[in-house]
């Protein structure tokens, strides 16, 4: 089953999460050893869906999104999220 | 005053003349100097790795002095790149090697590179990024976390680089 969401990395400090119509960038230095992944780094959708509120639940979700992606369908080795730490 | 065939052949004329010259002349220094096309595919990623190891050497990533900006932690790109722009200096992606390397998108779908290797050859393009320094730095890095690029790899060659001169927490400033 396709997810209902797209991810790509088109700079190497930053990841684009795009779902149903609306983008985010999320500000990751992928030069980095270690990518941490939480909550802060959910701010907010581009224009024009920069005012919506974003809860708690879709925060974890985004995340929980962008963690099966990076770890699981890319084979990134370095990420800590929620205590877990890819290998 | 020429005719269809007049004008046939001073076009004809015109384009000879014009490739003797083009093949008689040295190219432009700004051309010469092009930066080197990476190629559509590397047989596995160890000579995907050796070939960007190589090639990261070559990128230009050079500042004229006291032109420098870093940046590191959540939130600091973005003021290290407005403050770059308005203060005409230059973070690591606005040099023509930073610049040329990013467009790769070596960290997306489909690079020839394992995130591992593309963190390998960004992580150098920083050290020499920091390496080429000189006159007083400008650093956006509050919040910088211990593992990042900044703390464990540019930070420490910025120390050992006897041209710099002050190293500015602009952030703080």
């Amino acid at each position: 089953m396709c997810p209902d969401y797209e991810i790509s990395i088109p700079h190497f400090y930053c990841l684009e999460y795009r779902e149903g119509g609306r983008t985010m960038l999320l500000e990751i230095d992928f030069r980095d050893s270690v990518i941490y992944l939480d909550d802060t780094l959910v701010m907010a959708w581009e224009a024009p869906h920069t005012g919506e509120t974003i809860a708690a639940a879709e925060k974890k979700r985004i995340l929980d999104n962008v963690y099966e992606y990076l770890v699981r369908e890319r084979g990134f080795k370095n990420v800590e999220y929620a205590g877990h730490k890819s290998v | 005053m020429f005719g269809f065939a007049g004008t046939k052949s001073l076009k004809f004329w015109g384009l000879a003349l014009a490739l003797v010259f083009m093949t008689a002349l040295p190219l432009p220094a700004a051309t010469a100097g092009e930066l080197p096309v990476p190629p559509v595919s590397v047989g596995t990623n160890q000579e995907a790795l050796e070939y960007y190891l190589d090639l990261v050497e070559k990128l230009d990533v050079t500042t004229a002095i006291g032109k420098s900006v870093f940046y590191s932690g959540q939130g600091n790109r973005k003021l290290a790149e407005q403050f770059a722009i308005a203060e005409d200096k230059t973070t690591l992606e606005m040099t023509a090697g930073g610049k040329f390397l990013d467009d790769l998108k070596l960290f997306d779908q489909g690079s020839p590179l394992k995130p591992e290797q593309a963190t390998r050859v960004w992580s150098r393009l920083s050290q020499r990024y920091a390496e080429q320094a000189a006159g007083d730095v400008f650093c956006f890095v509050t919040g910088a976390r211990p593992t990042g690029v900044f703390t464990t790899v540019e930070l420490p060659e910025l120390k050992k680089n006897r041209k710099v001169g002050a190293m500015y927490n602009v952030s703080r400033l």
